[in-house]
């Protein structure tokens, strides 16, 4: 008997099998839209016995051939399965709901007697994208007394927050993509960075101040671009300090000795 | 003899290739909320892992159970009732893993595998899949340690 098994095992295994499971799901959607998930794979004549699908570890999908009807979907919150494109490689959801935001994963398995299997997930968040451009406002009061130009970057409302990016002078402030973020009623995360030019008082150039919001590969804005200007510039030399993890300094093609520290904030 | 060895490279080369395609699904599955029970016994005693396989409706039944071996893209042991009642199965234990050593006992609270003198080597996370005709799959795992 197990011998018998044996051979057919390696049998299958060698000419027949299922293999190279190829996952295509997007990492992120907006809520509302329609989204399809791409389990494909190669069977070489295998018989294929099922393909389930799962978010997190709720199976939410499955094509068994045998059975009738083949398809089956179990309920999630936010998830409307569109049956009637679904089929064994692919699986359709319709208006995709916040709460589906999880780990996606295809479950495949080829008939007896092997039922050899094979995996795979990947993310996909269900996102709120922001609505509008970030704004940054500029404080200098300080300046005069010494003390640091202060900007703050706003994001519009959204969920998950956006990552904020700072550029001065068009020079992309490095390990700036942090963000406090403030969340409201509705869940949605409003993110916010603060910059701090230490230093500046005196002799400076205009400084050109640019916040970039970014959402996963569903959302790029900019914010305007916002001019600080001195009362009475001076040429010099800017060397622009980055945040102490950042390990040093970093000149800036354009005037005045400018030491500079970005704080990162962390309400939650 | 020339046949003998190509096959032998092509199994060896089969097994290279599941180690490298099963560490990628392990650290996949790591994100994922599967119910975990952590297990330990001595190098030679029987153990008895659990897999819940009743059914939340009366209605419904169990088609098939599956156990892997979480670095082994086929399973070690399966009961496939699927065209008979689950009483009768037809049960299948892996030659290489655990190979008579292992029996299933669907009448436990919760249904266990038993699998007799256990090895050093038979060290590692488990996981049973109960297929229903019609409930979702349920997923478990045990992750058992040798000592």
């Amino acid at each position: 008997m197990y011998n018998n098994r044996l051979f057919l095992f390696s049998g299958i295994y060698c000419s027949r099998s299922l293999s190279n499971l190829r996952l295509t799901v997007p990492r992120a959607v907006r809520v509302g839209h329609s989204v399809t998930l791409q389990c494909d794979y190669d069977l070489e004549e295998a018989p294929l016995y099922s393909v389930k699908w799962y978010r997190n570890s709720d199976e939410f999908y499955r094509y068994v051939p045998k059975e009738a009807p083949p398809t089956r979907v179990f309920p999630l919150p936010g998830l409307h399965v569109d049956v009637s494109v679904s089929n064994a490689q692919k699986v359709t959801l319709l208006a995709v709901g916040r709460p589906l935001s999880g780990i996606f994963q295809c479950e495949v398995s080829a008939d007896a007697p092997l039922f050899h299997t094979e995996i795979k997930s990947a993310p996909m968040t269900v996102a709120v994208v922001p609505d509008g451009v970030p704004t940054i406002n500029v404080d200098k009061a300080g300046l005069e007394r010494g003390g640091p130009l202060i900007a703050e970057c706003f994001a519009p409302p959204a969920s998950p927050a956006p990552n904020l990016t700072w550029y001065v002078n068009d020079q992309r402030v490095p390990g700036s993509t942090s963000s406090s973020i403030i969340r409201d009623t509705e869940l949605l995360e409003t993110a916010n960075s603060r910059l701090e030019l230490t230093g500046v008082g005196g002799s400076w150039g205009a400084i050109r101040l640019r916040c970039e919001a970014t959402q996963f590969r569903l959302y790029r804005a900019n914010s305007l671009v916002v001019e600080v200007k001195p009362d009475t510039p001076q040429p010099a030399s800017v060397l622009l300090m980055g945040p102490s993890t950042n390990g040093g300094g970093w000149i800036i093609p354009s005037g005045a000795h400018l030491f500079f520290v970005l704080f990162i904030g962390a309400i939650w | 003899m020339v046949l003998f060895r190509s096959r032998r490279f092509l199994v060896i080369s089969r097994i290279l290739f599941l180690v490298l395609d099963s560490l990628l699904e392990f650290a996949d599955s790591a994100a994922k909320d599967v119910p975990l029970i952590n297990m330990q016994v001595v190098a030679g005693d029987p153990v008895y892992l659990p897999c819940d396989i009743s059914t939340p409706d009366p209605h419904d039944q169990v088609l098939l159970v599956l156990w892997y071996r979480e670095d082994l893209g086929t399973p070690i042991y399966s009961v496939d009732g699927r065209d008979r009642d689950f009483g009768l199965a037809e049960r299948w234990s892996d030659e290489n893993v655990f190979a008579n050593r292992a029996y299933f006992m669907p009448e436990k609270q919760p249904a266990e595998l038993g699998v007799d003198h256990i090895r050093e080597s038979d060290q590692a996370v488990y996981r049973c899949r109960v297929d229903f005709k019609v409930a979702q799959t349920r997923n478990s795992k045990v992750n058992l340690t040798v000592i």
